[in-house]
């Protein structure tokens, strides 16, 4: 069949992409894509209103764009349970191996979360241009890795690890529903969601007393910060394949 | 590409303290129409989605075309099986619900999915959860028939349909069967009109295997004797004498009708005759009935005929007459 | 006919057999005449393919049937003949003697019996069918 696997390379579980995941991939992303044309504008628009009306107002002080950061990331983790509990039993019984669910649903992950961090990115960047013009100041009001609005590529580090720790935590909790039901579930829950919780706190430097907006002065500690993000999601990710690899799908009879 | 063989060794299944699949051992070979049949909670659903690599065997193996099914991807991707309640992404529409399939089944045909859509007339805008249950068990016909996959188990789709429905999917499944053949499994406790269509028979009864035999073998070796009682009984028990199994016994007034499970040589077939007895057939839903009710110890005992194990009642289409679940 | 017309009395390869021959006994398909193959029986009945194989089988082994490869199944040409030899030979045990025993059941003279046989041959007599050369000399 010209249209089956191709060929294996080595003896593991081979890396490339099938059609069939190819397809679920590009499926999820054109639902991805729709939802994000869709809420970005819309958002800048009430962006603009609110910056419009305080300018009115009072005056500006802060940024703005930066509350926006919070509703992707929430989106994401429930899109990460959503993934695995309706995506994983259909695909599988469609004739999916697990771990061919997981690559496709990682890749969809992995692009959908690039496409929010950059969203971010080009809001942040007009934001900090659209302020410069009227003299504002893009001052930043939680810690971050980037310190103004042109700080593209810790920027982009940072909404990238935070979404994708979110995603990862999502689907965890996803897994961990499905597998073991409810009741375990629920008491699973603080522990599923840590990946989350931890690569957000270290990105917001809660080891530090005051806020920290920029990277951290050492200068080992802000490759360190993101090494530990990166690992806290791989071990998140690790975590999900153990729990999905030889899940039972149920019947929904 | 003429389907995948299925071979159990010890196959067990459980789901906690419940042994659903008990020791099976079973050979199905590749490119036939099978039946498996068996009551409600005999395992037939666990086994069909352990051969669908949707379970692992908690002791034992099944080997789908030679190899284990579970997170085999060659092998997963060309066994398709559908259930009655329809794995399908919820809340999406007929046409897309299609398409999903089209992208995942290495093995879709268009062409014969837009036939099916057509003669089972079903509605490609609709979401598929506001679909009537025939229909959707039609869809499930056509997820199931379309795919092409090399092993297609079709698990209790059809009851949901009505009469026209069904014939029409009998008959879409014989030609489709007959052009691309392959091997197909049809899972039913309610089998009077769809086994004319079985080549094989595997019957399961509590997680184990009754019987496993070619459909028109084991349809030889039912056999029923009617007649005055006496002349019944007598006949009957020399014919246990010599091994023949007696399946079951019905009396109305003087006559009795037993059903035995075995073959009569020409001789024992005239002497039957001779005694005054009628010979019959069984059809595979009685002895599925017969052989699945004798595993109980009350049986044996001459029952008076009970309304609705009249033998007409049996050859009358009305497979929405549903045995009652034990 | 949904079902075919088959019941549930004999195995449908049985019936599906049994039907030929009677075709074939009674003329309406004659010497050499192509058979239905499998398929078709199967699409018209609504019946496994190897069903109807089981019968030609069975009528292939009898002498009823042959095979041309690639083709399909045909008529033997002694095929009625041998039919009607078999018949024969059981016409006394399977018809005649069940007949004998309901008239006895229901009080009817053998004598009636007979005089209605006379009657009818009077009126049509039995013709004479073909019969397989019989080199044993004499028939029953």
């Amino acid at each position: 069949m010209s249209t089956m696997t191709p060929v294996r390379v080595g003896l593991g579980p081979t890396l490339k992409l099938r059609p069939a995941e190819i397809a679920v991939v590009r499926r999820i992303l054109v639902l991805v894509v729709k939802i994000v044309a869709g809420v970005v504008p819309i958002a800048a628009l009430l962006m603009t209103g609110v910056v419009a009306a305080i300018a009115a107002t009072s005056s500006i002080t802060q940024s703005t764009w930066e509350i926006a950061g919070q509703w992707p990331r929430w989106w994401l983790f429930v899109a990460g349970i959503t993934a695995v509990t309706t995506y994983l039993p259909v695909l599988v019984t469609h004739g999916m191996t697990r771990w061919a669910v997981f690559r496709a649903l990682g890749l969809a992950g992995l692009l959908t979360c690039s496409l929010w961090t950059a969203a971010m990115v080009v809001g942040h960047v007009v934001e900090r241009f659209a302020y410069a013009r009227f003299g504002w100041p893009d001052r930043m009001t939680t810690s971050h890795l980037f310190g103004n609005g042109y700080d593209v590529l810790p920027m982009i580090l940072e909404y990238e690890l935070i979404f994708l720790a979110y995603t990862v935590a999502g689907a965890l909790i996803g897994a961990v529903y499905y597998r073991f039901g409810g009741i375990r579930g629920t008491l699973l829950l603080p522990l599923a969601g840590l990946p989350g919780a931890i690569v957000e706190a270290l990105v917001s430097g809660w080891y530090q007393s005051e806020d920290r907006v920029g990277l951290p002065d050492s200068a080992s500690a802000g490759p360190a910060l993101v090494l530990m993000s990166v690992a806290t999601i791989v071990l998140g990710a690790a975590v999900l394949h153990l729990v999905i690899r030889d899940v039972p799908i149920q019947s929904k009879k | 590409m003429s389907g995948f063989g299925v071979q159990a060794v010890g196959l067990t299944v459980r789901y906690g303290d419940r042994v659903a699949v008990d020791g099976a051992d079973f050979t199905l070979a590749p490119g036939r129409i099978h039946g498996l049949l068996g009551r409600n909670g005999s395992g037939k659903t666990t086994l069909l989605a352990v051969l669908a690599g949707l379970r692992r065997p908690d002791h034992g193996k099944v080997l789908v075309d030679g190899e284990e099914p579970f997170e085999n991807a060659r092998v997963m991707a060309g066994t398709g099986l559908i259930r009655e309640s329809g794995d399908v992404l919820a809340g999406n529409c007929v046409g897309r619900v299609l398409e999903f399939a089209a992208a995942l089944r290495p093995y879709w045909d268009d062409a014969f999915a837009a036939r099916l859509v057509a003669r089972f007339d079903l509605p490609l805008g609709q979401r598929v959860t506001n679909l009537s249950r025939g229909q959707r068990s039609a869809v499930g016909a056509v997820l199931g028939l379309a795919a092409r996959a090399p092993l297609t188990m079709l698990d209790e789709v059809y009851l949901g349909m009505d009469a026209p429905t069904r014939y029409a999917f009998y008959d879409e499944l014989l030609a489709d069967y007959i052009e691309h053949p392959r091997t197909i499994i049809l899972s039913s406790h309610l089998i009077e009109e769809i086994e004319r269509l079985f080549e094989g028979v595997l019957v399961l009864h509590e997680g184990r295997v009754l019987v496993n035999d070619d459909a028109d073998t084991i349809r030889d070796r039912g056999l029923s004797l009617t007649g005055p009682v006496a002349e019944v009984d007598a006949f009957v028990a020399r014919l246990r004498a010599h091994g023949l199994r007696e399946l079951g016994r019905r009396r109305l007034g003087g006559t009795e009708q037993v059903s035995v499970f075995g073959t009569l040589d020409r001789a024992a077939r005239e002497l039957a005759r001779d005694r005054g007895l009628e010979i019959g057939s069984v059809t595979l839903q009685d002895l599925f009935v017969h052989l699945t009710d004798s595993q109980r110890p009350e049986q044996s005992r001459p029952d008076q005929s009970r309304p609705d194990q009249n033998r007409d009642d049996a050859h009358r289409t009305d497979a929405h007459r549903q045995e009652s679940p034990r | 006919m949904i079902n075919g017309g088959f019941d549930g009395r004999d195995p449908i390869y049985v019936q599906i057999a049994d039907r030929i021959r009677h075709e074939v006994l009674s003329g309406a398909l004659k010497e050499d005449d192509q058979v239905m193959s499998t398929t078709q029986y199967a699409t018209t009945y609504r019946i496994n393919p190897a069903t109807a194989a089981k019968a030609f089988a069975q009528l292939v082994d009898e002498g009823v049937l042959y095979k041309k490869r690639g083709i399909g199944m045909f008529v033997s040409p002694r095929a009625r003949a041998g039919i009607a030899d078999q018949r024969r030979e059981r016409f006394f045990a399977d018809v005649v003697d069940p007949m004998i025993a309901e008239a006895r059941m229901l009080g009817i003279a053998l004598d009636e019996i007979a005089g209605r046989l006379r009657e009818a041959d009077d009126v049509n007599p039995v013709p004479e069918v073909a019969t397989t050369p019989d080199t044993s000399g004499g028939q029953r």
